[in-house]
């Protein structure tokens, strides 16, 4: 069991399908605390759907989830204890439109965690602080261009104080010019020590942070390999394939 | 096909205008004219029903969008079994007439239950209940329109379920069908004349009243026209400053 206190999310055998069609076909995932784990693959491999079980907004079929020693079964409270742990950033960022950018970042801590508005807003303004824009605390989110509103998102995750961290494809919904101020705080998050789960085609900054690369393909997750062999000697030939594709300019 | 329909209009809105010139009616205003000592007591009593048309109105829409609401939330649910609840709902009570129902409520569920119901009580149950059914159908539309993506945002935050709804998906739900609630509001105002048959003393009834007493239908009605078209617009001016108050406090993208 002592070598458990260190594993964040475990996947075992994990099955997912939608009907007749299998999103995802046995599925085993070990990621360590503190790990960064980047999963890439060609649309409708089930990346998405793989991160999204993790903090179930899409519940498994079977198989079995282990997230911070917490089972994710039916029991609603498990499934709370792991959402205030889990942290997400969304392709479209989703913020709240109705709230400003302050009232989306305290809400969760204060209605979740029974923090105080006033320090709930001390963390979210030192956040904003963090993800460089600090001036944008009373403006709302239609206001803020996509990058400004990432990184609103990635504070707002933030303030619950997470241990671990689901990021699906966070930059794919932005202006080339705007990837890289997204990317700048994830790559600072990662130096200090979060444990992050990333979907992502942004290989530059997967070759930077990623401790682990995961390649899926039609369901299954086909390559499972640390950074540096799976970029430069990756064995599965779909996996070369596919690096192929998306370094090739 | 335009022209006959169009022929038909013009000949009816000839006949009627022939028949007022041939009818040698003498205008009898001094009934419903503040300036005659009788006349004066008579608006007086016709106004005072406007107090009862607000109340009942003001309850049965409070009750109303409780009642809509809460029975537009199964709707979201996957369950079959809420599902079935909200269309039972919503079927059953749209489906009657309101003034049926008004008349069921008021003489029928005495009968039933031995509990003789005040005309205000029956009556706001029976508005509510019809209304509601609208109110419920309003409510899915808003609820359904707020984008999936604010109810993960939510679920992944960690909220309740009442936090969700609360903070998240029912105020933007809201702001979004506040122009048809405002319509159920002053359409709420106009049925409630309804209640004049079991004899609530509201506009309508106190006009049906007076007329048995002054033999002036043309007169005591039109003034009733007036009545309920002052009422409205000033309905309608409030719902349309609410709408404002929600827009400016909200995601307004070109202002910084």
């Amino acid at each position: 069991m002592t070598s458990d206190t260190n594993i964040a999310v475990r996947l075992t055998s994990v099955h997912k399908s939608y009907g007749d069609y299998e999103a995802l076909k046995d599925i085993d995932l070990e990621v360590q605390s503190g790990e960064k784990v980047i999963i890439c693959g060609p649309s409708g491999s089930g990346k998405s759907t793989l991160i999204r079980c993790i903090n179930r907004l899409e519940a498994h079929s079977s198989g079995q989830i282990v997230v911070d020693g917490i089972e994710l079964d039916g029991d609603t409270k498990h499934l709370a204890a792991i959402r205030k742990d889990v942290g997400m950033v969304f392709q479209q960022f989703n913020l709240f439109p109705h709230m400003t950018v302050l009232e989306n970042l305290v809400l969760a801590p204060m209605r979740v965690r029974g923090t105080s508005r006033a320090s709930a807003e001390a963390v979210a303004l030192a956040l904003l602080e963090r993800v460089r824009i600090p001036e944008q605390a009373h403006k709302y989110p239609a206001q803020l261009s996509g990058g400004q509103q990432q990184r609103v998102a990635i504070a707002r995750a933030l303030c619950m104080k997470p241990r671990i961290l689901l990021f699906d494809e966070p930059t794919s919904a932005l202006d080339p010019e705007m990837i890289s101020e997204v990317l700048d705080v994830m790559v600072e998050l990662a130096r200090e020590g979060m444990t992050m789960i990333c979907v992502t085609h942004e290989m530059g900054f997967a070759r930077k942070v990623a401790d682990t690369m995961v390649f899926m393909d039609q369901g299954r997750i086909v390559e499972n390999a640390p950074a540096l062999q799976f970029f430069d000697a990756p064995e599965n030939p779909r996996t070369q394939l596919f690096l192929d594709q998306i370094l090739s300019h | 096909m335009q022209n006959p329909v169009r022929l038909a209009v013009i000949g009816a809105a000839l006949l009627l205008l022939g028949g007022c010139a041939q009818s040698n009616y003498t205008w009898g205003w001094h009934v419903v004219s503040p300036f005659d000592a009788r006349g004066l007591t008579n608006v007086q009593f016709l106004l005072n029903g406007v107090f009862s048309t607000i109340s009942v109105a003001l309850v049965s829409i409070t009750l109303s969008v409780l009642l809509g609401l809460i029975f537009a939330l199964p709707a979201l649910s996957s369950n079959r079994y809420l599902l079935f609840l909200n269309r039972a709902y919503v079927e059953l009570f749209r489906a009657v007439p309101m003034l049926v129902l008004i008349l069921w409520v008021y003489y029928g569920v005495p009968v039933l239950t031995g509990l003789q119901l005040s005309v205000f009580v029956a009556g706001v149950i029976a508005l509510a209940l019809c209304d509601s059914a609208f109110e419920a159908e309003i409510f899915r539309a808003g609820l359904q329109s707020v984008e999936e993506g604010q109810r993960e945002a939510a679920d992944a935050l960690g909220l309740s379920y009442a936090d969700k709804l609360r903070f998240v998906v029912l105020p933007q739900a809201v702001r979004r069908v506040l122009p048809p609630l405002g319509n159920q509001f002053v359409y709420m105002l106009k049925a409630s004349s309804l209640l004049s048959v079991i004899g609530y003393s509201e506009l309508t009834r106190r006009a049906n009243e007076l007329v048995v007493v002054e033999y002036r239908p043309l007169e005591i009605y039109s003034l009733l026209v007036l009545e309920y078209l002052v009422l409205i617009l000033l309905a309608s001016f409030g719902v349309r400053r609410l709408e404002r108050h929600l827009a400016r406090s909200d995601r307004s993208a070109g202002r910084s």
